[in-house]
C-alpha cells in the first residue's frame, strides 16, 4: 500500500537516548507506561502527521508495561520497528502492544537476575576489593574497577539488544536464547560470593585480626550472627543493632 | 505417569518476571514453572521468551487453563508453582479440576473498576467475589506479593492481616 | 571552598543521584560506592567518601527493586553520611575516621528507611502524571510526553533536601566528635568492626544462591590461612 518506511539512523539514535530516561515517571498504575510513549515520541510524529492517527499511536503506549530498565532496550528497538509495519499496513496496531507483553516480563525476569542479582553484587564487590587490597592506592582504581567493569557490560548490552530488537523483533528472543544468559548469571553470581568471602577477610586482616587467633574467631562469630540474624532483622536494624553492640562492648571493656 | 506436586498457585498479571525467578522458585524450591494461560498457549514468542529466562534446570510447562489440571497430571515428578495472568483463570483452572489448597494472590494491575488493595494488588468488586466463592470450597486465599510481604487474608469478603 | 558552596555542592549531587537511582541513566553513580568518593571529591575529601561507601555499598548490597516492593534507599544514605562526616573532618581537623564514619552512619542510616517513604510519595505524584498524561494526550500531545520527565523532579529536590540537611548538620557532628571521652572513641571503634561485620554478611545475604555462603566461606577461610601460614613463616624466620 504506501512506501517501505524505515526510520533513519540519527532518529534510531534519538529513542535508543530517550530510552535510557524511561523510568522517570515509574509508577504503581502503568509503571513503564508514559516511559514507553515518551521513549518512542520522535518516532511515532515522523510516522504520522498531528491528528489523530499519532494519538492514537501514543495511546496504545499509554497502557500497562513494565521490563527491566536495561533489557526494555531489546522491547523498544522491536516495537519501533514494528511500529513502521503498522504505518505499511503490515501487521495490525494490536501487534505492538501484544509484543511488549510478550517480551517484557521474561526480560525483566532476565534482567532482575542478571544486572541486579549477579553483575552488580559482583563489580561492586570487586571495587570493594580493589579499595581494602590497596589502601594506599588513589581511589579512583576502586571506582574504575566497579563503574568500568559494570558499564562496559551494561552499555554494550543495552545498545545489544536494542539494535537486535530493531532489526528483527522476534529474533531478538533468538539471539537472546543463545547467550544462555541463565548461565552466565550463574557463573558471576559464584564469582560474587567468593568475592564476597574475600572482602570479608581481607576486612578482617585490615583489622589486624589473624595475628591473634580469638580475635579472628571472634570476627567470624560476629559475621555467622549477622548472616543468621539479617533476614529477620533487615540490613538496616542489623546493622543498627551491631553498632549499638559494639559500642556497648567497647565502652564496657574501656 | 506421576504428577506434578503443585507447591504454590498464584495470580500474577506478569506470569513469569523477576519476582518470580527470584524470589518465589528459590524459596519454593520450584522445579517446574507451569502458566496456565489461553494466550501463551497459543503465543510462541510468549512461550520462547519465557523459556530463555529459566535456568537449565527448571522446566517450563504451558497449557491452556482447561487443560491444565490434565496437563500437571502426567508431568511429573517435581515441585511446580502454577500461574495465572488473573482472579478468572484461577477460578476457571480450579472448576476444571486443578486442585491447590492455597491461592497466592501476587500482582493484578490497576484497571478502571479495580481499587487498591495493597500497591501492586487491585480488585474489582466481582474478582473479590470469585475469591469469596473459592475460599468457600477450602481454598486459603492469600494477598502476598513478595514472602517479605506480610499477608492478608481474606475474611468474609474483606482482606485483613492475618493473626 | 566556602561553607555554603560546599553545602549547594552536596545538595546537587545529592539531588541528582536520587535522580539517576531510578529514573535516568542507573550507571551505577548512585551507588554508595561510587557516590561515595564522587561526592567526596567534590567536598575535598576522595578517600573519606570511600570510608562510608565502602561499607554502605557492602548493607546495601542486595537491595534491589523487584517491580514492586521497595528497597531501603542506599543512595541518599550514601549521600548524607559521606556530606556529614566528610564535612565534619574537616571541621574538627581529623578527616573522616573510623569514630567520625560510625557516628555519620548511626546518625543518617534511618534516612535510607525515610527515603523509601519518599520512594512511595515519589509514586503517587507520577502516578498522577501519567494519569493527567492519559487524559491530555488527545488535546495536548507534545505536551502530555513532556510530563514523563516531571517526574525526576521530586526525587531530584528530595535527594537535593536531604543531603543539603545532612551537610549543614556537619559542625553538629563535628562537635559530638570532639566531645567524646576516650571510652566512647574506642566503643564506637569495636562499634565500626561490628558494624563492618554486618556488612560482609549482608554481602554474602545479598547474592540469592544457595551457594553463596559456602563460597564465601571458602573463599574467606583460604585468605585467613594464607594470611596464618605467612606470619608464622615471619615470625619463625626472623
Amino acid at each position: 500500500m504506501t512506501a517501505p518506511v524505515r526510520f533513519g539512523a540519527f532518529l534510531r539514535l534519538r529513542v535508543f537516548l530517550r530510552s535510557l530516561l524511561l523510568q522517570a515517571s515509574w509508577n504503581r498504575e502503568g509503571m513503564q507506561n508514559l516511559g514507553f510513549a515518551y521513549v518512542l515520541y520522535p518516532a511515532l510524529c515522523r510516522l504520522y502527521p498531528e491528528g489523530p492517527a499519532r494519538v492514537a499511536a501514543l495511546q496504545r503506549h499509554l497502557d500497562f508495561f513494565n521490563c527491566h530498565p536495561y533489557l526494555a532496550a531489546a522491547v523498544v528497538g522491536g516495537a519501533l520497528r514494528l511500529e513502521e509495519r503498522v504505518a505499511m499496513g503490515e501487521v495490525p496496531a494490536e501487534a505492538v502492544p501484544a509484543y511488549k507483553r510478550a517480551l517484557g516480563p521474561p526480560f525483566a525476569a532476565l534482567g532482575d537476575a542478571f544486572f541486579w542479582g549477579a553483575l552488580r553484587p559482583a563489580t561492586g564487590l570487586a571495587g570493594v576489593l580493589v579499595a581494602l587490597i590497596a589502601p594506599s592506592a588513589r581511589p579512583v582504581w576502586a571506582l574504575a574497577t566497579f563503574l568500568g567493569l559494570y558499564n562496559a557490560i551494561h552499555l554494550s548490552a543495552r545498545a545489544w539488544l536494542f539494535v537486535h530488537g530493531y532489526a528483527s523483533p522476534e529474533g531478538v528472543v533468538g539471539a537472546l536464547g543463545a547467550v544462555h544468559l541463565p548461565d552466565s548469571t550463574s557463573l558471576i553470581k559464584a564469582t560474587a560470593a567468593t568475592l564476597a568471602g574475600a572482602v570479608a577477610a581481607t576486612l578482617a586482616v585490615a583489622g589486624g585480626w589473624p595475628i591473634q587467633t580469638h580475635h579472628a574467631v571472634r570476627a567470624a562469630i560476629v559475621v555467622i550472627a549477622a548472616y543468621a540474624i539479617l533476614p529477620k532483622l533487615g540490613p538496616y536494624f542489623t546493622a543498627l543493632a551491631a553498632l549499638a553492640v559494639g559500642v556497648a562492648i567497647g565502652v564496657a571493656t574501656g | 505417569m506421576t504428577a506434578l506436586e503443585v507447591v504454590c498457585a498464584r495470580v500474577d498479571n506478569r506470569l513469569v518476571h523477576g519476582q518470580i525467578l527470584e524470589v518465589w522458585v528459590p524459596k519454593l524450591s520450584a522445579e517446574v514453572i507451569v502458566v496456565a494461560d489461553d494466550e501463551v498457549a497459543t503465543n510462541t514468542l510468549m512461550r520462547s521468551a519465557m523459556q530463555i529466562a529459566l535456568p537449565r534446570q527448571m522446566r517450563l510447562l504451558v497449557a491452556r487453563v482447561e487443560d491444565v489440571a490434565a496437563a500437571v497430571q502426567d508431568a511429573g515428578p517435581g515441585r511446580a508453582l502454577v500461574l495465572f495472568r488473573d482472579i478468572k483463570e484461577a477460578v476457571r483452572a480450579h472448576d476444571a479440576g486443578l486442585a491447590f489448597t492455597a491461592l497466592d494472590v501476587g500482582n493484578v494491575h490497576f484497571m478502571p473498576g479495580r481499587k487498591p488493595i495493597t500497591p501492586s494488588i487491585y480488585l474489582a468488586q466481582d474478582e473479590i467475589e470469585a475469591l469469596g466463592k473459592l475460599a468457600a470450597t477450602g481454598v486459603q486465599v492469600e494477598i502476598r506479593t513478595l514472602p517479605s510481604d506480610r499477608p492478608l487474608s481474606l475474611f468474609a469478603g474483606v482482606f485483613a492481616k492475618g493473626a | 571552598m566556602t561553607r555554603a558552596v560546599q553545602l549547594a555542592i552536596a545538595a546537587v549531587i545529592g539531588g541528582a543521584a536520587a535522580v539517576e537511582r531510578k529514573g535516568a541513566l542507573q550507571l551505577m553513580l548512585s551507588r554508595p560506592l561510587a557516590l561515595g568518593p564522587l561526592l567526596g571529591a567534590a567536598l575535598g575529601d576522595v578517600r573519606g567518601g570511600l570510608t562510608i561507601g565502602v561499607p554502605l555499598e557492602l548493607l546495601f548490597l542486595g537491595a534491589v527493586n523487584l517491580g514492586a516492593t521497595l528497597p531501603d534507599n542506599e543512595t541518599i544514605a550514601a549521600s548524607c553520611a559521606v556530606a556529614a562526616a566528610v564535612l565534619a573532618g574537616q571541621d574538627t581537623h581529623i578527616g573522616v575516621d573510623e569514630t567520625t564514619a560510625t557516628l555519620a552512619i548511626a546518625l543518617f542510616l534511618p534516612t535510607a528507611v525515610l527515603g523509601r517513604r519518599l520512594e512511595r510519595l515519589t509514586e503517587g505524584i507520577n502516578r498522577r502524571l501519567a494519569a493527567r498524561a492519559r487524559a491530555t494526550i488527545a488535546a495536548q500531545p507534545a505536551r502530555a510526553i513532556r510530563l514523563h520527565l516531571g517526574g525526576l523532579l521530586a526525587p531530584f529536590l528530595a535527594g537535593a533536601a536531604y543531603t543539603g540537611i545532612a551537610a549543614a548538620l556537619a559542625p553538629f557532628l563535628a562537635a559530638l566528635r570532639r566531645g567524646l571521652d576516650h571510652h566512647l572513641v574506642q566503643g564506637l571503634e569495636i562499634g565500626w568492626i561490628f558494624f563492618l561485620a554486618v556488612c560482609c554478611a549482608s554481602a554474602v545475604r545479598a547474592i540469592r544462591d544457595a551457594r553463596a555462603p559456602s563460597f564465601a566461606a571458602m573463599a574467606s577461610g583460604a585468605i585467613a590461612l594464607v594470611t596464618l601460614a605467612v606470619k608464622i613463616l615471619h615470625w619463625r624466620s626472623p
